[in-house]
C-alpha cells in the first residue's frame, strides 16, 4: 500500500520516465561558451538570449554571476528582448503617494460626478424605438471563392502533348497573369481613394446633449488616431463631424491643424479664431494662428501672435522660432521701403 | 630632484583618480535619472479596486455614457446572472443585479443607441437574449436559434450614425455564425455556417460595407465580407484563437489582432493586401501562456492590452506603415510589438477586460478567481 509519504519518490520515478530535452542540449550551444569573457565579448544577441535563457532557467545550476554578466549583455544588444521583461505586481491604492492619491480619485470623482449627470440625461430621454436610416439586410447565402480552374498536368509519359508545350509561351502566359494581378491591384487602390471623400452624416440629429458630447469627443478621438498616422484627410472629416456634433476648444484646435497641414490657410485661420472667441488667451490657438498668418504672408499680425504666446510661455520654442521668422520679413520689408526712398532721391 | 619629480608623479596619480572618480558619479547619477525618469514615463497600472463574488464570471463590459459596469455569468446552481455596479468615489457598489435560467456567456452594448443602452447576451443555451437593464423581467428581443453555447457575440453602429444598421452578430459552438437585426423579430439575416471560437464585427464605416472576423478552436481566422457574402481572407495560425479584435469598428479596417493558446499573439496590418504577399504581420511570444483577450484602447488604437493565463496584463504599443514595391503597389510592413507595462493583477487566468470609452486608462475586469478589478492605467495621454 502507499502511503502519502511515498509521493515525492513517486513523482521522481514518473519525472525519470518522461526524461526532458534540456534547454542546453535544445539550443546546442557549446558548454565553453558559459564563461563570463565569451558572454562579455559576444556580439550575438540571438546566442546571449539563450544563454541568458539557459542560466536563468537553473538546468545546469546556479550561477548568480554568469547570469548577471549575461543580462547585461543582453540589455546592451538587445534591450527589447523578452526575456529582459520584468512582471512587476499590480500596484495598490494603500502603495500610492499621498498626493497622487489624492490627484487620482479627485480626478475620478469629477469625472464620475460629470459622467452621472449625462447618464442620468440620457435615461430621462429612453426610447423604446431603433432609429436607423439603413435598412434591414436581406438574407443572401453565402458564397464560396471562387476558385481558380486547376490547369490539369501533363503526365510524363505524354510525349506529342510534351512536344506542342512550348516553355517561352508558357513564361509569357505567366508574367502576363502576374500583369493582370498587379493592375486589378492598383485599380482597387484608385477605387479605394475615390471612395474616400464620399462619407457623408447627418450629425444633427441628437435628442440629448450627452449624446453630442459622446460622439463628439469618439469622433475627435478617431481624428487624432488619423491625424497621428498622416491621413489628414480623413482626420479632417472626423474633426468635422466631432465639430458639427459639438463645437469645443479641442476639436476646433485640432482641425485648424489639420487644415495647416492639408495647406488650407484660410480655413485655419477661421477655426483658431472661433477658439479664440471661445477661450481667449487659448495659446495652441494663438501659435496655430500665426502660423496661418505667416503662410498668408501677413507677417505683422503673425508676430503679435507668436509674441502674445512668448509673454505667456517663454520657453516656448514653436513660437520663438515663428516670431524670428516674422520678424526677419517685417525688417526685410521695412529695408526694402527704405531702399526705394533712396532710388527716388 | 628625484624626490620631487616622484611626488608630482603621485600627485598627478591621485588627481587622476579623482577626475575618474567624478566623471564616473556623474555618469552614475545620470543613469539614475534617466532610469527614474523612464519609470515615471511608463504606464503603471493602479488596482483602483477589486470585488469578490459568489459566482464564475465570463464577461464585464462598462455602460457607455455612464461610471457603471456590469459582470455576467453563472452561479453553481446553474442560474445566470448579471450585476450592475456602479464606481464611486471610494469603490464599487452593486446597483442591481437579475438572475435567470442559464449561465450567460458573454455580453454587448454596441449594437443599442446610448439613449437605450440595451444589453445583449448570448447563454449556454444558446438563447441571444436583449435586455433593458431597469426592467429586466422578459427581454426585449430573443432568439433561439443557436443550439449551444454562444461563445461569442458583438455589435455595430448603436451609438454611431452613417454606419449601416445595428446589427448584433452571434457565432456559438453549434457551428453557426448569424447575424441579427433588432428591427426585426423572427428568423437571422444571415447565417454562416462555421465552428466559432471567437467573434468580431469591423470594417463598418459606411452604410455598406461591413466584415465579420472569425476566430476558430483550430487556429483559422476568417473575414466575411457582409456585402458581398465572401470570405474575404482566412489565414490558419497554429493554436486555437481565444481572442481577436479590430482596433477600430466604425472605420476602414485597420489592424487586427488575435490572441491564442500557447502563448502567441498574431497582429495583422489589414490595411492593405498585397496581391502576393498579403497582409503584413508581426508575431509575440508573451505572457507564458494563454492570451485570453487583447483589447484595444479606444481612444488612442495602437496601444492594446492583452490578458494572459499566469493573471498578467500586458500594455502594447504597435506602428504600422506602408511601403510601396517596384509595381507602386502598396503593402503593409510589418511594425514592431513595444512592451509598455507588465502588470501581475492575480494568480488566476484573467477571461475578461474592458476599457471604458469615457475615461482614457480606466478599465474593468475579470479573473478566474471569480474577483472583478477596476483598474487605472496612468499616463496614457503621453502616447
Amino acid at each position: 500500500m502507499s502511503t502519502l509519504s511515498d509521493l515525492p519518490k513517486l513523482v521522481e520515478e514518473e519525472s525519470s520516465y518522461r526524461e526532458k530535452e534540456t534547454l542546453l542540449s535544445k539550443y546546442q550551444i557549446p558548454i565553453k561558451h558559459f564563461e563570463l569573457d565569451y558572454i562579455e565579448n559576444c556580439r550575438d544577441a540571438k546566442e546571449i538570449e539563450k544563454i541568458y535563457h539557459v542560466l536563468l532557467s537553473g538546468e545546469e545550476g546556479d550561477y548568480p554571476h554568469l547570469l548577471k554578466a549575461a543580462e547585461e549583455r543582453l540589455s546592451h544588444l538587445k534591450p527589447k528582448s523578452r526575456w529582459l521583461r520584468k512582471t512587476c505586481s499590480v500596484i495598490n491604492k494603500e502603495s500610492l503617494d499621498k498626493d497622487a492619491l489624492q490627484e487620482l480619485s479627485q480626478d475620478l470623482e469629477s469625472w464620475v460626478s460629470n459622467i452621472s449627470k449625462h447618464s442620468r440625461e440620457l435615461d430621462t430621454r429612453k426610447t423604446d424605438t431603433v432609429k436607423c436610416d439603413a435598412e434591414i439586410r436581406a438574407p443572401k447565402p453565402l458564397e464560396n471563392a471562387p476558385s481558380k480552374p486547376k490547369e490539369q498536368r501533363i503526365s510524363s509519359t505524354n510525349y506529342s502533348a510534351w512536344d506542342k508545350y512550348d516553355p517561352d509561351t508558357e513564361i509569357l502566359k505567366m508574367e502576363l497573369d502576374d500583369e493582370k494581378v498587379k493592375k486589378a491591384a492598383l485599380e482597387g487602390e484608385k477605387q479605394k481613394e475615390k471612395r474616400k471623400p464620399k462619407k457623408a452624416v447627418s450629425f444633427n440629429r441628437f435628442a440629448t446633449e450627452a449624446e453630442a458630447i459622446y460622439v463628439s469627443n469618439r469622433e475627435r478621438e478617431k481624428g487624432n488616431e488619423f491625424f497621428k498616422s498622416g491621413d489628414y484627410e480623413e482626420a479632417l472629416q472626423c474633426y468635422t463631424d466631432s465639430i458639427s456634433s459639438k463645437p469645443s476648444v479641442d476639436n476646433l484646435n485640432n482641425r485648424a491643424v489639420t487644415y495647416l497641414k492639408l495647406k488650407k490657410y484660410k480655413l485655419a485661420l477661421h477655426d483658431c479664431d472661433r477658439v479664440l472667441t471661445i477661450q481667449r488667451d487659448n495659446l495652441k490657438a494663438h501659435l496655430r494662428k500665426g502660423e496661418a498668418l505667416e503662410k498668408l504672408e501677413r507677417y505683422e499680425e503673425a508676430l503679435g501672435c507668436a509674441e502674445f504666446v512668448i509673454q505667456k510661455d517663454p520657453n516656448n520654442e514653436c513660437a520663438q522660432e515663428l516670431a524670428g521668422r516674422a520678424r526677419e520679413h517685417c525688417e526685410a520689408k521695412l529695408t526694402n521701403t527704405r531702399m526705394k526712398i533712396v532710388e527716388i532721391e | 630632484m628625484w624626490n620631487f619629480a616622484e611626488r608630482k608623479s603621485s600627485e598627478m596619480w591621485t588627481s587622476s583618480v579623482l577626475i575618474f572618480q567624478l566623471l564616473w558619479r556623474q555618469n552614475l547619477i545620470n543613469r539614475l535619472k534617466s532610469s527614474r525618469m523612464d519609470a515615471l514615463q511608463k504606464p503603471q497600472i493602479i488596482c483602483h479596486n477589486q470585488k469578490s463574488l459568489d459566482y464564475a464570471i465570463h464577461d464585464v463590459k462598462w455602460i457607455p455614457c455612464s461610471a457603471k459596469f456590469i459582470a455576467l455569468g453563472g452561479k453553481s446552481n446553474g442560474a445566470g446572472v448579471v450585476q450592475i455596479y456602479a464606481l464611486t468615489g471610494e469603490g464599487v457598489e452593486k446597483k442591481d443585479e437579475f438572475c435567470k435560467k442559464e449561465h450567460f456567456k458573454c455580453g454587448t452594448f454596441d449594437a443599442s443607441s446610448l439613449r437605450n443602452r440595451h444589453l445583449a447576451t448570448g447563454d449556454f443555451a444558446g438563447r441571444l437574449q436583449v435586455w433593458d437593464l431597469e426592467d429586466n423581467l422578459v427581454p426585449i428581443y430573443k432568439t433561439t436559434e443557436h443550439k449551444s453555447v454562444i461563445n461569442a457575440i458583438d455589435g455595430v453602429s448603436g451609438t454611431t450614425s452613417g454606419c449601416g444598421a445595428p446589427e448584433i452578430v452571434t457565432g456559438s459552438r453549434d457551428g453557426n455564425v448569424m447575424v441579427w437585426d433588432v428591427r426585426q423579430k423572427d428568423a437571422p439575416r444571415e447565417r454562416l455556417e462555421e465552428t466559432v471560437g471567437r467573434l468580431l464585427l469591423g470594417n463598418a464605416y459606411n452604410n455598406e460595407e461591413r466584415v465579420i472576423a472569425a476566430g476558430y478552436d483550430n487556429g483559422d481566422i476568417k473575414l466575411f465580407d457582409l456585402k458581398t457574402m465572401r470570405v474575404k481572407w482566412s489565414k490558419c495560425v497554429k493554436n486555437g484563437v481565444v481572442g481577436l479584435q479590430f482596433d477600430r469598428k466604425n472605420i476602414p479596417m485597420n489592424k487586427l489582432v488575435a490572441t491564442t493558446l500557447e502563448s502567441k499573439i498574431y497582429c495583422f496590418d489589414v490595411r492593405t493586401q498585397h496581391p502576393k504577399k498579403g497582409f503584413a504581420q508581426v508575431t509575440e511570444k508573451a505572457h507564458n501562456s494563454t492570451v485570453w483577450s487583447a483589447k484595444h484602447l479606444p481612444q488612442n488604437r495602437e496601444i492594446f492590452m492583452t490578458m494572459g493565463g499566469s493573471g498578467n496584463a500586458m500594455l502594447m504599443e504597435v506602428q504600422l506603415s506602408n511601403e510601396t514595391d517596384a509595381d507602386g503597389i502598396p503593402y503593409g510592413v510589418a511594425g514592431e510589438l513595444t512592451l509598455l507595462q507588465n502588470s501581475t493583477l492575480s494568480d488566476q487566468p484573467i477571461t475578461s477586460f474592458d476599457w471604458c470609452a469615457d475615461k482614457l486608462g480606466l478599465s474593468v475586469c475579470s479573473a478566474f478567481d471569480q474577483t472583478i478589478r477596476v483598474l487605472i492605467t496612468t499616463k496614457l495621454n503621453l502616447y
